[in-house]
Formats: structure tokens, C-alpha cells, sequence
């Protein structure tokens, strides 16, 4: 990564890193080290796997996702996070405008003719 | 206090001290985030102090937490409020269509249960069943409730919030329904019943999927 793409990254998560928890929430509900592993594996996503629980914390103070407790093959119980229904529709939002968003972006970046 | 314990203690410490501006609520759902997350990693890797070392690298400095905590003071995503009126409306449109499709099931068992010969089953099922007492009370039912369902039918289906698997079984019960209601057999008295579960099962589906 060059100097100065962390600070674009920073810029670019920035409304869509929420939705990316919720895609990850949209077939199956998932724990918190499940979660950060899954985004933060690339460094693209997730600045540092500790920015994931305020995010969560949010997401479920406004219910978009909700949390239940699952008895773990070892150790404690696990709080797993799992999609609400509004967490759903917020979701389909996202997926129909951020294509819009990123063809429009491609395009520009190409320099292709309006 | 081994050594993972008082790294893992002392990076929670720094981190609910740079939170004690924050809503109490979102500042223990944070904190138990992040102590479940490293309970995990301690479990995993059966408290291996390298692991724990790599992942509170990996959660990064308490501060950036803290920072990302406190910018979340805003919502994480715009509300969809008209999204939450929508979604109350697919909720009481599939219960009301369900409800309605499962009406002829209930007055058909409850027909033929007391049909049923007092002294058991031995002595046969009868011959046919009856939708209600009288031919046309069971007309003047259905052409009272039909457009109902139909419409809650329409607004469940075109409505948000419900997976595409619910709002087929909301659509198949009512025909399901009156097809095994105007059949005359014992299976089919069971296909009823099966039908009644069905959509104990689907309405169930139908409140959990539409919850705000």
C-alpha cells in the first residue's frame, strides 16, 4: 500500500464497512472474532479488528442486527449477531445503490465518455 | 493473574477509561465486544500469550477504538423509517392473509370432528365433509373474506422484510387449503391438520422476519 492510500481507505469505509457487516449477517448470524477475522483478513476493510465492536454496538442500537447467546465446543457462551429486519431492507438499499455508485465511479476513473 | 490475563485486563482498562464519555450502553456493549473477541482467542489457541499478543495488535490501540466509539456517537446507517411503517404493514397483511387461508381448515375439522361416531374411529369415517352446516353459508364466507385475503395476500407479497420462502408459503397455504377442504377423504383431514402446523410455523416466521 502507498503512503496516503491509508488515508483514502479511512475515507472509503466511512458509511461502507456497516454494510459489509450486515452482508456477512445476511445468510447466517455470526460471533465478533468470526466477524473481524472475515473482514479484517485483507487490511482493506478493517482498520484494526477493535473498530468492529463500536460499529456492532451500533448496528444493534438501531436494530439492525440483534444478539443471542449460543453455548460454545469450548469456553463461554458466544454472542452471536444475526440480521433483524431492518438490518435486511438496509441491506437491499445498499446493494441497489452501491452498484449504481461504483459503475458511476469505474466509469470516471476509466475517463469513459458521458 | 497469569500474563495473558493482566495484558488482556490492562488493554480493557485503557479502553473503558477513553469510553466514560460514552452512552453507558453502547460503552458496555463495546467493552464486552471486545472481551468476548479475546475470550475466543484465548480459548482457541488454549491461552498461547503469542496469540493473545497478535490479536490485541490486531484489535489496534485502544484510542483508535475509542475514536471509532465515539465518531459512532452518530447512526451507523441512516434510519429507514419509512422502511419500519412498510414493514409493519407486511407483518399484519401476512398474518391476516394467513389467518384467512386456514379459516376453512378450521371449520372443516371442527365439522368433522363432530361427525366423528362417539364410541371412536372403528365404525368408518363419513361419507363427505361439509365446509360449514349449509352449502351456502360456506358461499356467502368465502365471497365475504376472498377479497380480503387477496388483498392481504398482495401486500405481504409485494411488501418488505419477508424472505422470499415466507411469502411463498403465505401464498400457497389459502390454495393448499381449499383444494384439501373440498376433498372428502381421511388423508386429506390430515392434510389439514398438517396445514394448521404449517402455518403455526410460517406466522411464526412472519413476526420474527417483520420485527422493527
Amino acid at each position: 500500500m502507498e503512503p496516503g492510500d491509508s488515508a483514502i481507505l479511512t475515507h472509503l469505509r466511512r458509511g461502507a464497512l456497516e454494510h459489509c457487516v450486515l452482508a456477512l449477517l445476511d445468510d447466517e448470524a455470526r460471533y465478533g472474532l468470526d466477524i473481524a477475522r472475515r473482514l479484517g483478513d485483507d487490511g482493506v476493510l478493517l482498520a484494526g479488528d477493535g473498530t468492529l465492536y463500536p460499529l456492532l454496538a451500533r448496528l444493534r442500537k438501531q436494530r439492525f442486527v440483534e444478539t443471542s447467546w449460543v453455548e460454545s465446543p469450548a469456553g463461554p457462551p458466544r454472542r452471536y449477531y444475526s440480521l433483524t429486519a431492518e438490518g435486511r431492507i438496509a441491506l437491499r438499499s445498499f446493494r441497489r445503490t452501491w452498484k449504481t455508485f461504483r459503475d458511476a465511479v469505474d466509469s470516471t476513473l476509466r475517463g469513459d465518455s458521458p | 493473574m497469569n500474563t495473558v490475563d493482566a495484558r488482556i485486563g490492562s488493554y480493557l482498562d485503557d479502553l473503558a477509561r477513553m469510553l466514560t464519555d460514552l452512552d453507558p450502553a453502547e460503552r458496555d456493549d463495546v467493552l464486552a465486544g471486545v472481551r468476548e473477541h479475546l475470550d475466543a482467542v484465548v480459548v482457541e489457541s488454549a491461552g498461547d500469550p503469542r496469540a493473545v499478543d497478535d490479536a490485541l495488535l490486531r484489535l489496534g490501540p485502544p484510542e483508535r477504538v475509542a475514536a471509532e466509539a465515539r465518531f459512532g456517537s452518530r447512526p451507523a446507517i441512516e434510519a429507514v423509517a419509512p422502511g419500519v411503517r412498510r414493514l409493519r404493514w407486511s407483518r399484519a397483511a401476512g398474518v391476516l392473509s394467513l389467518a384467512l387461508a386456514v379459516l376453512p381448515a378450521l371449520t372443516t375439522l371442527s365439522t368433522r370432528v363432530a361427525e366423528l361416531p362417539a364410541d371412536g374411529l372403528d365404525q368408518g369415517w363419513p361419507d363427505s365433509v361439509a365446509l360449514l352446516a349449509h352449502p351456502s353459508e360456506a358461499l356467502i364466507l368465502a365471497l365475504l373474506l376472498f377479497p380480503l385475503w387477496v388483498v392481504g395476500l398482495t401486500v405481504a407479497l409485494t411488501g418488505p422484510g419477508l424472505r422470499p420462502r415466507t411469502k411463498a408459503s403465505i401464498a400457497v397455504v389459502g390454495p393448499t387449503t381449499a383444494v384439501l377442504s373440498a376433498l372428502s377423504t381421511p388423508l386429506a383431514l390430515v392434510g389439514l391438520a398438517a396445514v394448521l402446523v404449517w402455518v403455526v410455523v410460517t406466522g411464526r416466521q412472519v413476526l420474527r422476519e417483520t420485527r422493527a
